[in-house]
């Protein structure tokens, strides 16, 4: 029998429980527990994640609460405090603030305590089996492109935390919502219509930010670990013609080596896991200003036989 | 003087076609090696050798003139692969 979703509970049902003990539930192979009395975050959590399944029991990889600081400040200039296992990591943030950082605490959560997999700051997508990573600086349009390929065929793996098996290098999903922010989440908007959204929140630290609901079918196969196929650098230039150059996979190791969150601290085990990973792919520097071209260089490369076939 | 693989050393690599991706036992760092000096560690692994027989056994490998150039070449190499700590000098 599935497992009950969050969006099965009753919206008193749901509000009680972030109240009081808290909502477990899976995202990917974690399971969380939020905890907030706070109205707005329980209204996006509601919008964003009743496609997340309930976690029986009462425990927790990571037990999340967001709360507001007490004190005086809290009643002109209102607060909002994240607390992840007992500790608060971050500076409190304005309180309508509370959402984007319960997304950016979550990631922070996995990326500081996930070691027994490498993690690569990349958002990764899969299609036909095989996966496609994309590393990127901020401001390179890596959300945007990941949001626009999971509207036309390719299911996300993740828009932020690319997590590699040790063992045997493939690729674990996380599927949350995609962080956007400024002018791609106008564009989104438009760009995928149908889309659930999250209310933009603006003055954060990365300007306007707002969340895109997660597809359906992508967690619902969370448990589905991928093949990498693929490892693409974008990079959005206003007005640049579409470039797909390949990258030898010397020179995309060393890149992507220098986007993960824990290469240097597993050693050995680091190295080999990334050249599982790069060995598998094949590789290449993307730029382009139009989604519509990059999602056909996409569905090109998806059609077309790896060249690792045959390869041990 | 002769040099070999610093011990501990098992040269994990990824390797491309100019140049290799190594992983360094000893220090835990990751270095891109031009295909040359891939060459240099590989004949070290067969076993320790002085310049002269580095030299020699890249001249024939790479199609090399063995000159005072290629002396150059492999003496730099040694320094810097030493440097990274990949290998070091031993008794002859």
């Amino acid at each position: 029998m599935p497992a009950l979703t969050i969006s099965a509970l009753p919206a008193a049902e749901l509000r009680r429980r972030l109240k009081s003990d808290g909502v477990y539930f899976r995202t990917g192979v974690f399971t969380a527990c939020l905890k907030t009395r706070l109205e707005h975050v329980a209204s996006s959590f509601a919008l964003l994640y009743g496609d997340y399944a309930l976690a029986d029991g009462a425990y927790a990889d990571f037990h999340v609460a967001l709360t507001t600081p007490r004190g005086l400040r809290r009643w002109f200039r209102p607060q909002v405090d994240f607390i992840a296992d007992g500790a608060s990591p971050f500076a409190a943030l304005p309180r309508d603030q509370a959402f984007p950082m319960f997304e950016w605490g979550l990631n922070w959560c996995v990326s500081s305590n996930a070691h027994h997999y490498l993690m690569i700051h990349a958002a990764v997508i899969e299609r036909n089996g095989r996966a496609a990573i994309l590393p990127a600086p901020p401001g390179s349009g890596k959300s945007t492109l990941c949001a626009a390929l999971i509207h036309n065929g390719w299911r996300l793996l993740s828009d932020e935390l690319t997590l590699v098996r040790r063992s045997d290098s493939r690729l674990i999903p996380l599927p949350r919502p995609v962080s956007l922010k400024n002018a791609s989440i106008p564009l989104m908007q438009a760009y995928a219509p149908g889309a659930v959204f999250s209310p933009s929140v603006s003055d954060t630290v990365k300007g306007t930010v707002a969340q895109m609901k997660a597809p359906a079918d992508s967690v619902a196969r969370a448990g589905e670990a991928a093949l990498p196929g693929w490892i693409i650098f974008p990079r959005y230039e206003a007005g640049a013609p579409l470039t797909l150059t390949p990258v030898p996979r010397t020179r995309a190791f060393m890149r992507v080596a220098d986007n993960a969150f824990n290469y240097a601290q597993l050693g050995v085990e680091g190295f080999n896991a990334l050249a599982g990973v790069v060995g598998a792919s094949d590789c290449y520097d993307l730029h382009y200003s139009s989604l519509d071209e990059a999602i056909a260089a996409f569905e090109q490369l998806s059609s077309q036989p790896s060249s690792q076939a045959g390869n041990p | 003087m002769k040099w070999k693989l610093r011990d501990g050393q098992s040269l994990r690599m990824l390797a491309g076609q100019d140049e290799s991706v190594v992983y360094n036992d000893h220090s835990g760092d990751t270095h891109l090696l031009s295909a040359i000096a891939i060459a240099f560690l590989q004949h070290l692994r067969k076993s320790p050798d002085n310049l002269a027989g580095i030299c020699a056994a890249l001249a024939n490998d790479w199609e090399f003139e063995s000159d005072d150039e290629l002396q150059q070449l492999v003496m730099s190499l040694a320094d810097e692969l030493d440097g990274l700590g990949l290998i070091e000098p031993c008794l002859p």
